[in-house]
C-alpha cells in the first residue's frame, strides 16, 4: 500500500483536531479517528512503515498512532 | 362474469381530481350551504373548493387547486343570496351561513354563452386532437350542453397560428389556446421561473415565452408545469402526440435527484406515455423538473445490455452467456481470488441510483458472504462527511428537516448548493418562500442563480474563495459570539455544557475572527458580520447545503462548523430551521441508511459494537468482523498494490465520477475480477469481466429514501428487460457462493431491515402503500414517521459543539498552477450523465463546458468557445470556453456529465480528511489556448472505441 498517501491521510487528521487546547484530547481523538475508520490492513501497513524510521508524520499524528498500534497489541 | 374469471384490480386511468383551489390553513371552521348540503370548511376556503369537498363539481377552466385563484374564465359563476350578480366561486371565499347555488336554468345559460365564445375560435378537431378522451374544454362543452355555436367559425380567429415544436418534450400549439393563464400562472407560481406571458391585449392577447422566442430559445427550463396546467391541447406532451392516452397509472418515485419526486407513471400497456408529478407526493406536490417528468426515454435506449456478458480479460471481446453462466463464473472467479489471496481481497460497491433493499443486500453479500467488511457506496465521494458531522454533532447522520419546513424559514442560508439546477423541484419551493419575503444569505465562490433570479435576490453573498468555508464558518460564529447574539437558555438545556465552553473559547480566538479571515476567504468582514447577525435574527433561520460543503479537505470539519452555527442559536428542533444537505442522488440517504460503508452497519452502528453486531450475527447466521474494511479509494490503493483483486459494483460509476481519474484506471485495470451490474457499457464496465444487466426503476419494486429521509415505493410498471429486477442478483450471487439467499419480494427485505434497525422498525411495504411515503425514523414512539428530528432533545442526548480549526487545502494557487477549478452541474443532465445523456436533453447540455472570468480569459487570449487545455498535477484535459462572471477571477469552472470531457482527469487524491470524500470543489490548475483534445482524450477515445469494438462482438451471431 502506498504509504506516502497513509502519512499524508494521518497528517490531515491530526491537523483537523489540533486546536492547541488539550493535547492528550487531541492524541486520544486522532487514535479513536484512526481506529474506527481505517481497515487493519491500513493500520499494519502504517505500524511497519513506522518501523522503518523517517515517518513524514506530524508529531500528533506519529503519537496518536503510536498509542493506536500498542492498544491494539496490548 | 363467470365464476372462474378472476378480476385483476388497478387503477384505471383518470385525470387527478382538482378542487379548483387551493386548501385553507385556517384551523377556524366556516359552515354554509352548497345547494341546499351543509359544508364545514375551514375559513379561507374558496366557495369552489368547499363545493368539491362536498362532492358539488362547479365547471371550471381556469381554476386549478395548484394555482392562486385568477378568475378570468367566468365558468364557475354561481348564485349567492344576498350577494349581487355571479361571483366566480374560484375567487370567492367561504363566508358563515353563505347559501350557494351551483346548478340552476340562469347559470346554466351564462355557462353555456361562455363556452359558445371560447368555442368560436378553436379548433373543431376533437376526434383526431391529441387531448382527445382527457380535455378540460372538451369536457367542459359536454356539461353545459353545448350544441351550437350561433356566431359561425367565420369570424377572425386563431386557427392559423404556428406551432412551436422546438421543444423536444412538448408541442405548443396556439391555435388551441383559450388564454386562461394557468400555463403563465404554472410558470410563475409553481415553478417560479417567470419565463411565460401573456403578450398582446384582447383578441391580439397570446402565449408567448421570454421576448416572443421559441420556448427551447427562452428562459423556460421545461419543467412541464405548464404542460401539466393546460386544459387544453395547447400544450402537450409529445409522447402523448405519438402514443395517445394512457390506459392506467401506477404511483412510482423519480430515480433522479435527491429530492424523490412521487409520479404517476401513466401506461399504455408496458409502455410509459408519460410521467405526471404527483399531487399527493409528500416531496413534490405535484410538481417536477425536466429531468423527473421527461428524461426517462433511456429506459428503454439502444443502448441497454439486457443479456449478461463475460470475458477473460478486459482486452478480450465479450461473450453473451445465460445469467446462469455469467453467475457461475462470477463466483468462481470470487473464490479463486478470496483463496489464492486472502479474504479480504474482494468487495462490493453498492450505489445511490439503487433501492434501499438492493443496496441492503450488497453489504450483506460483502459481509456474510464475501466474509468481510470491503463494502462502499458512492456517498463516499459526495455526502460521507454530512454522516460523519452530523452524527458526532446531532447524533444521527441525515438531515434534521422535511422539505415542507422551509415554507416557515425565515432566513435561508444556503452553502455551496446550486438548487434550481441540482435539486430543482424544491428550489421552487424554497423561491416560493423567498417571493414571501423570506430573507436569504449564499455563501458559494460563484454566483449561483438564486443570487439574483426572477423575483428572488440575495441579502448577502458570500463570495468566497474556493476551500475556505471553515474560515467562514468559524468567523460567522465568531461574529454570532462576540456580539452576544447567541441563544444562551437553548444551549444551556440542550448542548455539552464543557464542549459548548471550549468552542466557546476555541471560536472567539482572534484568529477566528470575521477580520482576521478577511485575507483568507476574500470576503469583506463587514459582510459576514451582516449575515450573522441577519442568520441569528432569524426567528427562524434554516440552512441547507450541498457538495460545495462536502466535496473539501475539510468537508466534515464544516458540516460540524454548520451543526455548531445552527445550535448556538437555537436553529434546531423545530419547523422552519434545521440544518439540511440536499443529497446528489435519489438514494444517497438509502444508500448510507443501509450499511453501505465499510465501518458501518444498517442504522449507522459501528461494526465494533459487539451488541449490533450479535444482532446482525444471529439473524444472518454467519459471524461478522468487527473492524472497518476498504473505502473506495483505499480499495483502489489497495488494488494498485496487488491486494485487492476482486470488485462487485452495483450501479455505480467510479471510472466516470471518481477523482483523479488515471488513478481509478489503473485500479480498475489490476483487478482480476471486475463484475459490473448496470444499465449500459458505462466508463467502469469497459474495465469489467462479468457485466450483468441492470434493471431501471421502471422495471423493479423498491424503495428509495430521500434528502428528507422521506422512504417512498419504486414500483414496477413493466417487466425487466434482462429478466431480473436487481434485487435479485446479489441474491443470486450469494448463493453461487454457498451462502444462501431466498427473498421472493423485496419487500421481505425491507421486514428484514425493520426487524434489525431500530429507526425503521415501524417501516413495512403495507404502511408505505397506506401513507404514499414514511419519514424515517419510523418506530413505536413515531408510527407516522419523523418530519423534524431533535425536537426535545439530539438523538445523541445533549449536542455536542465539535472544535472546527481551519486547516489550508493542500490545493492552492502557485505559479504552475495559478487557478482553481471547482466543479458542478447543470440542471438537464444528472451525475455522470449515462441516463441523461441517452435522453433528448442532449439538446440542452452536449457537451461540458469550461467557464473562465473575461479577465482570465483575455489574460490567456483565450476568447468565447476556444478550445482550453486544463492542466493540474493529476492530469490534463480539453473542454471549450465559456467567458462568464458568475465566476470570479481566478476560478474556473465546470461539470462532468460527460466521459470524454475528462473533468475528473484533472481533479486530484486530495480528500476529506475524516472521511476520504474528494475534494472535487478545489484543484489547482493551469489554462490555456489549445488546437487539439489532449492526450488522456484521445487514449480514452481509441480505448471507448476498442470496447464497444468488445461489444459488439458478444452481439454479433457466430456463423453455424
Amino acid at each position: 500500500m502506498n504509504t506516502a498517501k497513509l502519512v499524508r491521510m494521518a497528517n490531515d487528521i491530526a491537523a483537523n483536531f489540533d486546536c492547541g487546547l488539550d493535547r492528550t484530547a487531541e492524541v486520544a481523538g486522532v487514535a479513536d479517528h484512526i481506529g474506527r475508520f481505517w481497515s487493519p490492513y491500513m493500520i499494519d501497513a502504517m505500524a511497519e512503515h513506522m518501523r522503518s524510521g523517517k515517518t513524514n508524520l506530524s508529531g500528533l499524528a506519529e503519537q496518536a498512532l503510536q498509542q493506536l498500534i500498542a492498544e491494539r497489541q496490548g | 362474469m363467470s365464476r372462474s374469471e378472476t378480476v385483476m384490480i388497478y387503477e384505471p386511468y383518470r385525470r387527478p381530481a382538482d378542487l379548483g383551489a387551493q386548501p385553507s390553513e385556517s384551523t377556524t371552521m366556516v359552515q354554509l350551504t352548497i345547494d341546499g348540503k351543509p359544508v364545514a370548511v375551514p375559513e379561507g376556503t374558496m366557495v369552489i373548493r368547499a363545493a368539491a369537498l362536498a362532492g358539488i363539481n362547479i365547471p371550471k377552466l381556469c381554476a386549478s387547486d395548484m394555482l392562486e385563484p385568477f378568475g378570468s374564465c367566468r365558468l364557475c359563476l354561481v348564485e349567492i343570496e344576498g350577494a349581487k350578480g355571479l361571483p366566480a366561486s374560484c375567487t370567492t371565499e367561504v363566508a358563515e351561513g353563505m347559501k350557494v347555488t351551483t346548478q340552476n336554468p340562469r347559470l346554466a345559460d351564462v355557462r353555456r354563452n361562455v363556452m359558445e365564445l371560447y368555442i368560436s375560435d378553436h379548433p373543431l378537431d376533437c376526434l383526431t386532437c391529441p387531448t382527445n378522451g382527457d380535455c378540460e374544454l372538451q369536457d367542459m362543452a359536454g356539461a353545459v350542453g353545448l350544441r351550437d355555436v350561433r356566431y359561425g367559425y367565420a369570424g377572425e380567429n386563431h386557427l392559423d397560428m404556428e406551432k412551436d415544436k422546438s421543444n423536444p418534450y412538448f408541442t405548443f400549439d396556439p391555435s388551441k389556446c383559450i388564454v386562461c393563464s394557468r400555463c403563465v400562472r404554472a410558470c410563475d407560481e409553481v415553478q417560479g421561473t417567470f419565463a411565460l406571458t401573456i403578450d398582446g391585449r384582447g383578441f391580439d392577447s397570446k402565449v408567448a415565452a421570454s421576448q416572443d422566442q421559441p420556448f427551447l430559445d427562452s428562459e423556460c427550463v421545461s419543467c412541464g408545469a405548464c404542460v401539466q396546467a393546460c386544459p387544453t391541447a395547447t400544450l402537450t406532451e409529445n409522447s402523448l402526440i405519438d402514443m395517445g392516452q394512457p390506459e392506467h397509472s401506477v404511483i412510482t418515485t423519480c430515480a433522479y435527484c435527491g429530492v424523490g419526486c412521487s409520479f404517476r407513471a401513466e401506461m399504455k400497456g408496458e409502455e410509459v406515455v408519460k410521467m405526471i408529478p404527483n399531487k399527493d407526493g409528500h416531496a413534490n406536490h405535484g410538481h417536477s423538473c425536466v429531468k423527473g417528468r421527461f428524461a426517462f426515454g433511456y429506459a428503454t435506449h439502444k443502448d441497454r445490455i439486457t443479456a449478461p456478458l463475460i470475458r477473460e480479460s478486459i482486452r478480450a471481446p465479450w461473450r453473451e452467456v445465460s445469467w446462469e453462466e455469467a453467475i457461475a463464473f462470477s463466483a468462481e472467479r470470487l473464490i479463486k481470488i478470496r483463496n489464492e489471496h486472502g479474504p479480504d481481497s474482494i468487495g462490493g460497491i453498492t450505489s445511490s441510483r439503487c433501492t434501499n433493499e438492493e443496496t441492503y443486500l450488497v453489504q450483506k453479500l460483502v459481509r456474510a458472504a464475501f466474509g468481510n467488511n470491503n463494502v462502499d457506496t458512492c456517498a463516499r465521494v459526495c455526502h460521507s462527511p454530512t454522516g460523519y458531522g452530523l452524527k458526532s454533532t446531532l447524533g444521527e447522520s441525515a438531515g434534521t428537516q422535511a422539505f415542507d419546513s422551509v415554507l416557515k424559514a425565515d432566513v435561508i442560508m444556503i452553502i455551496g448548493a446550486n438548487p434550481t439546477v441540482a435539486h430543482p423541484v424544491f428550489a421552487s419551493q424554497m423561491k416560493r418562500r423567498l417571493r414571501e419575503g423570506a430573507r436569504l444569505i449564499v455563501i458559494d465562490p460563484r454566483e449561483i442563480e438564486l443570487v439574483r433570479s426572477a423575483h428572488v435576490e440575495a441579502d448577502h453573498h458570500l463570495q468566497l474563495r474556493p476551500g475556505t468555508n471553515v474560515a467562514i464558518i468559524n468567523s460567522l460564529a465568531h461574529a454570532v459570539l462576540s456580539e452576544g447574539l447567541e441563544n444562551k437558555t437553548y444551549i444551556e438545556d440542550r448542548c455539552e455544557a464543557d464542549a459548548y465552553q471550549d468552542w466557546r473559547r476555541f471560536i472567539l480566538e482572534e484568529r477566528n475572527s470575521p477580520e482576521a479571515m478577511e485575507d483568507v476567504t476574500g470576503v469583506s468582514a463587514a459582510d459576514v458580520r451582516a449575515a450573522a447577525r441577519l442568520y441569528a435574527a432569524g426567528p427562524n433561520s434554516a440552512i441547507y447545503y450541498g457538495l460545495g460543503v462536502s466535496e473539501h479537505a475539510q468537508g466534515s470539519t464544516m458540516v460540524m462548523g454548520i451543526a455548531n452555527l445552527a445550535m448556538a442559536t437555537g436553529n434546531l428542533g423545530r419547523e422552519g430551521v434545521g440544518v439540511s444537505p440536499l443529497r446528489g442522488q435519489n438514494n444517497v440517504q438509502g444508500a448510507c441508511d443501509m450499511g453501505s460503508f465499510p465501518h458501518e452497519l444498517p442504522g449507522y452502528r459501528h461494526i465494533s459494537d459487539a451488541e449490533t453486531r450479535a444482532l446482525f450475527e444471529q439473524e444472518w447466521g454467519v459471524d461478522l468482523l468487527p473492524t472497518p474494511g476498504f473505502r473506495i479509494p483505499n480499495m483502489f490503493d489497495a488494488a494498485i498494490a496487488g491486494h485487492f483483486k476482486g470488485l462487485y459494483v452495483q450501479g455505480e460509476d467510479m471510472a466516470q465520477s471518481d477523482p483523479d481519474i488515471t488513478h481509478v484506471s489503473e485500479a480498475l485495470s489490476s483487478l482480476e475480477c471486475l463484475i459490473v451490474q448496470d444499465l449500459f457499457l458505462t466508463e467502469t464496465a469497459k474495465f469489467a469481466h462479468v457485466f450483468l444487466p441492470g434493471s431501471s426503476f421502471l422495471e423493479k419494486n423498491g424503495t428509495y429514501t430521500n434528502a428528507e429521509r422521506r422512504i417512498s415505493p419504486v414500483r414496477k410498471v413493466m417487466k425487466p428487460l434482462s429478466g431480473h429486477e436487481d434485487w435479485e442478483v446479489p441474491q443470486l450471487l450469494a448463493n453461487a457462493l454457498g451462502y444462501p439467499m431466498n427473498y421472493g419480494h423485496p419487500s421481505e427485505i425491507m421486514d428484514e431491515i425493520a426487524r434489525l434497525t431500530p429507526t425503521f422498525r415501524g417501516i413495512s411495504y403495507e404502511k408505505l402503500d397506506r401513507l404514499g411515503s414514511i419519514q424515517w425514523p419510523c418506530n413505536e414512539t413515531a408510527e407516522h414517521g419523523t418530519p423534524t428530528m431533535h425536537v426535545d432533545t439530539f438523538v445523541r442526548g445533549k449536542g455536542l459543539f465539535r472544535l472546527t480549526p481551519y486547516v489550508a487545502t493542500q490545493e492552492r494557487s502557485t505559479s504552475r498552477y495559478p487557478l482553481l477549478l471547482t466543479t458542478g452541474r447543470v440542471l438537464s443532465q444528472y451525475n455522470v450523465g449515462a441516463q441523461t445523456r441517452r435522453t433528448k436533453n442532449m439538446e440542452w447540455h452536449e457537451e461540458d463546458i469550461l467557464e473562465i472570468h473575461p479577465h482570465d480569459a483575455e489574460q490567456r487570449g483565450i476568447e468565447q468557445g476556444d478550445w482550453v487545455g486544463l492542466k493540474s498535477r493529476a492530469g490534463d484535459t480539453v473542454l471549450r470556453a465559456d467567458i462568464t462572471e458568475r465566476v470570479q477571477p481566478g476560478v474556473v469552472y465546470t461539470t462532468f456529465h460527460h466521459p470524454e470531457s475528462g473533468a475528473n482527469v484533472v481533479t486530484t487524491d486530495n480528500s476529506d480528511w475524516a472521511t476520504n470524500c474528494p475534494e472535487y470543489k478545489v484543484t489547482a490548475v493551469q489554462a490555456f489556448k489549445v488546437a487539439e483534445l489532449s492526450d488522456w482524450q484521445q487514449r480514452f477515445g481509441e480505448f471507448t472505441e476498442e470496447q464497444l469494438e468488445h461489444l459488439r462482438k458478444a452481439r454479433t451471431p457466430v456463423p453455424a
